[in-house]
């Protein structure tokens, strides 16, 4: 039974980590703008210049798959290769676009459509990488003992796992955010 | 392109006890939380500028 338990646990988790990840949120809670609308202008954000590789400290989460150590500690990170299938940078456009619609207080949000803009914003992404510390009682299941060392990052479908909270990490880093015009 | 205003760089460090995601112990869910909060405060900015152009 208890072989069942974690076999069908691996099956679960290996196809939750697998499936593609997205920076996508709900934007229907988001409040609008109160003095909406007042800008009536159309702005037009253009795909994320993705500088992460040349920022000291992404390196892991750029080319680590799963977890990383960290004094003596295990995290596991959001690694890249689940965001892949989208570049971030454009993900990162869009959502911006689709959380400025919602507050209403520009005409209309575009992405990389400079000529129906009245104005353009450009970025750079430097940042974002989230990790998740994994608990010493996460590696051990409860009850038996069995280290599950080798299965470490990929995450328990059960009850037990998902009551438990642990140190989350966040970091998110735009630079040289600028507004232009077409001319 | 004409360079009209800069706002600069915006960066932000969250940290705190949370689940993690159902299913996998990741934090994606929670990426998505975070970014939501950056980019209200970041919108705002971004409005009060373009009101001052």
């Amino acid at each position: 039974m208890y072989k069942v338990i974690v076999w069908s646990s691996l099956i679960f988790i290996s196809v939750s980590c697998a499936v593609q990840k997205t920076v996508y949120y709900d934007t229907q809670n988001i409040p609008p703008n109160p003095h909406q609308p007042s800008i009536k202008k159309t702005i037009c954000i253009l795909t994320f210049n993705d500088i992460r590789m040349e920022v000291a400290g992404n390196e892991v989460y750029l080319r680590n798959p799963r977890e990383v150590y960290e004094k003596k500690e295990i995290y596991c990170i959001n690694s890249e290769q689940h965001y892949k299938k989208v570049p971030l940078g454009l993900q990162m456009a869009w959502m911006l676009a689709d959380h400025m619609m919602k507050r209403g207080t520009f005409k209309d949000v575009v992405v990389n459509n400079k000529d129906s803009a009245d104005y353009i914003i450009e970025c750079n992404l430097a940042r974002i990488t989230g990790k998740h510390h994994l608990p010493k009682e996460i590696r051990v299941i409860p009850a038996t003992g069995a280290v599950i060392g080798g299965v470490v990052g990929m995450g328990l479908g059960t009850a037990y796992v998902a009551s438990i909270k642990s140190k989350a990490l966040v970091s998110i880093a735009l630079t040289e955010v600028k507004y232009t015009t077409k001319t | 392109m004409k360079l009209l205003a800069e706002l600069g760089s915006f960066a932000k460090d969250y940290e705190e006890l949370s689940h993690p995601d159902a299913g996998c112990w990741c934090s994606y869910d929670n990426v998505k939380d975070k970014l939501k909060d950056f980019y209200s405060e970041l919108i705002i900015q971004i409005e009060n500028k373009i009101e001052e152009l």
